[in-house]
C-alpha cells in the first residue's frame, strides 16, 4: 500500500501544525506521522497523504506560502 | 472540614471578635467552636479581609484567571507531551496548542503574521536577544528617560565592552518622549532604538507609531512588559520592527512565559544555540523563524497556561473613569507627589507616589501593616526613570491595578492613601 502514499516534509514544526489545521478545516485527508527515517534528520513530524490528493495539496498549500518537500513513500 | 457548609458568615464572639463561622443552611445553625476560619479585631478588618487588595500587578499579576492553573497542572498531571520532536498525538497536542498561543500573541501583538512571534523565559530575555543580536555589529543606541534595567542594563554592558555608545532622548516632565527633537539625536552609525512602552513607575504610555516615524528606517525596539494585556500594541499599524512582552504581568499568565515579535530577523543574532527539532543535519542554526530563536524546550507548561490566560480574559470590574476618580482623588493630598501620566489618555493602569515626609519603604510598611494593601516600594528597578522624575534615589511607592479590581476596592485604596499621609 505504501506505494500509495506520499509524505510532505516542512521547513519546521510550525509548517506542519498550520499545515495540518488547514487541512483539516478544508476536510483535506492528512494525516500527522514521525518524519520517515531516511530524512529523520528533521526529527519531527511529516504530513502522510494519498498520492492521489498530492497535487490538490500542494496547490492547496503553495497558494498559503508553504512549498512542502513532497516524497512518494514508495521511494523511501 | 467545612462540607456541607454552603455559606460564611460573620459571628462576634464572647470578646466581641469578629470570627467567620461556616453556616449549615440546611440544619440553619451554625458552626460552633473550632470550625472558626479566622478571627477579626474589628468589622473593618473583617471587610478587608474580602477584599482584593494586592496592588502590585506591575510586579506579577494576582489573581490569574482559574483555567491558568487547571491548564497547567492538566499538562503536567493528565496530557504532558513536548513540542515537536514526534509525532504521537500526545507531542502532537501540546505542540498544536503552543502554535495556537503563538497565534493568539501575534493578533494581540497587532500582526497576522505568527511565525515572528518567538517564544522566551520573559521579557528580559527577549529585550537581550535583540539588544545584544543587533548591538553586535556596533554602533550608536538611543533610549529613553524612562527605561527598566531590563534595557538599560544591557546597554550599558555593551558600552563597557566599547561595542556601543548610548544616549537619551529628550523627554517631558512625565517621561513623554519628545518626538520632534529625535531626529538631532540621529547619527548615521545609530543601529537601534529602544524604548519602553508604557513605563512601570508612572504609567505614562509612549507612542510608538510617532517614534517610529521620527526614526525611519532604523530598527525601533518597544518594551511591551507593561502594556500587553491593558493597553493597545499595534505592531503592524506603528512599523514597530522588535517588541518584547512578559505573559505573567498584563496577560495574567504565570511567570515564566514570555517573548518578543521580530520583524526583521537578519538584523538579530541569535542570543542561545541548540536544538529546534528542525533542520538538525546542520551543526547552525536555522534561517527561518521561529526556530532561529528558540533553541532548547521551550516552558510548554508556562505556555499551557499562557494560553489559557488569552482565552479567558476577565471582564474588567471596574472602569477606565473608576481609575481615573481614583487618580483625580489621590491627586486633591497636598502630601504626595502623584507620579503619573500628563494626559490621562496616555495613562496606564498604574501610578506612584511621592510624600513630603515617609520614605517610599514607610509608606509601603504602613499601605500594609494598616490596610493589608501590598504595593511596592523602591526605584523598581528603573534608577533612569527615577532620575528623570527626580525621586532617585529614594524611589516611591507604586499601586498597579488588576482588571478583578472593584471599585469599592479603588475607593478603599484612595481613602487608606489619604490615611497614611496625613
Amino acid at each position: 500500500m505504501s506505494e500509495d502514499r506520499e509524505i510532505l516534509l516542512f521547513q519546521n514544526i510550525r509548517q506542519v501544525i498550520l499545515a495540518e489545521r488547514w487541512c483539516m478545516e478544508n476536510k483535506l485527508p492528512v494525516r500527522v506521522i514521525p518524519v520517515p527515517k531516511p530524512h529523520s534528520s528533521e526529527c519531527g513530524m511529516c504530513l502522510e497523504m494519498n498520492r492521489r490528493e498530492g497535487d490538490l495539496l500542494m496547490t492547496f498549500l503553495n497558494e498559503r506560502g508553504m512549498v512542502p518537500r513532497r516524497i512518494k513513500l514508495s521511494h523511501l | 472540614m467545612f462540607e456541607g457548609f454552603e455559606m460564611f458568615v460573620m459571628f462576634p464572639d464572647s470578646q466581641n471578635h469578629y470570627a467567620l463561622r461556616p453556616f449549615d443552611k440546611l440544619r440553619g445553625t451554625f458552626a460552633q467552636g473550632p470550625l472558626t476560619l479566622q478571627t477579626f479585631q474589628t468589622l473593618q478588618t473583617f471587610q478587608t479581609f474580602l477584599m482584593n487588595l494586592y496592588f502590585d500587578n506591575c510586579a506579577t499579576s494576582f489573581p490569574k484567571p482559574a483555567a491558568v492553573a487547571e491548564a497547567m497542572v492538566s499538562h503536567l498531571n493528565e496530557t504532558g507531551g513536548t513540542y515537536g520532536r514526534s509525532a504521537y498525538p500526545r507531542i502532537f497536542q501540546s505542540t498544536k496548542l503552543v502554535e495556537e498561543c503563538r497565534d493568539s500573541l501575534a493578533t494581540l501583538v497587532g500582526t497576522a503574521e505568527g511565525e515572528k512571534i518567538i517564544f522566551t523565559a520573559n521579557a528580559t530575555t527577549a529585550l537581550n536577544l535583540m539588544i545584544q543580536g543587533i548591538c553586535k555589529r556596533g554602533g550608536h543606541v538611543l533610549t529613553s528617560a524612562m527605561e527598566h534595567n531590563a534595557i538599560a542594563r544591557p546597554l550599558e554592558h555593551l558600552r563597557q565592552l566599547g561595542w556601543i555608545e548610548w544616549e537619551l532622548l529628550e523627554s517631558a516632565p512625565d517621561g513623554t518622549i519628545i518626538t520632534e527633537k529625535i531626529a538631532s539625536k540621529l547619527r548615521p552609525n545609530t543601529i537601534l532604538v529602544a524604548v519602553c512602552h508604557m513605563s512601570n513607575v508612572n504609567g505614562m504610555a509612549q507612542s510608538p507609531g510617532e517614534i517610529k516615524k521620527a526614526i525611519g528606517e532604523i530598527p525601533l525596539l518597544v518594551d511591551a512588559s507593561q502594556s500587553l494585556g491593558s493597553h493597545p500594541v499595534l505592531v503592524d499599524e506603528w512599523g514597530v520592527d522588535f517588541l518584547a512582552f512578559t505573559g505573567h504581568k498584563s496577560l495574567l499568565g504565570p511567570t515564566g512565559t514570555g517573548g518578543a515579535f521580530v520583524r526583521r530577523q537578519e538584523l538579530v543574532e541569535p542570543l542561545i544555540y541548540g536544538g529546534t527539532g528542525s533542520g538538525s543535519d546542520s551543526l547552525s542554526m536555522p534561517s527561518y523563524l521561529p526556530d532561529r530563536f528558540e533553541a532548547g524546550t521551550p516552558n510548554i507548561t508556562g505556555i499551557h497556561g499562557l494560553n489559557a490566560a488569552l482565552k479567558n480574559r476577565p471582564v474588567p470590574r471596574h472602569t477606565r473613569d473608576d481609575f481615573a476618580d481614583l487618580l483625580r482623588e489621590v491627586k486633591t493630598n497636598n502630601n504626595y507627589v502623584v507620579r503619573c501620566a500628563t494626559d490621562f489618555a496616555n495613562q496606564g493602569k498604574l501610578f506612584s507616589v511621592v510624600h513630603h515626609s515617609l520614605s517610599s519603604s514607610e509608606l509601603a510598611l504602613r499601605f500594609y501593616e494598616t490596610y493589608g494593601i501590598e504595593s511596592r516600594a523602591g526605584l523598581h528597578c528603573a534608577p533612569l526613570a527615577h532620575r528623570h522624575l527626580g525621586s532617585f534615589p529614594n524611589g516611591d511607592c507604586r499601586f498597579s491595578l488588576s482588571p478583578y479590581h472593584t471599585p469599592e476596592e479603588l475607593n478603599f485604596l484612595a481613602k487608606a492613601i489619604h490615611d497614611v499621609g496625613r
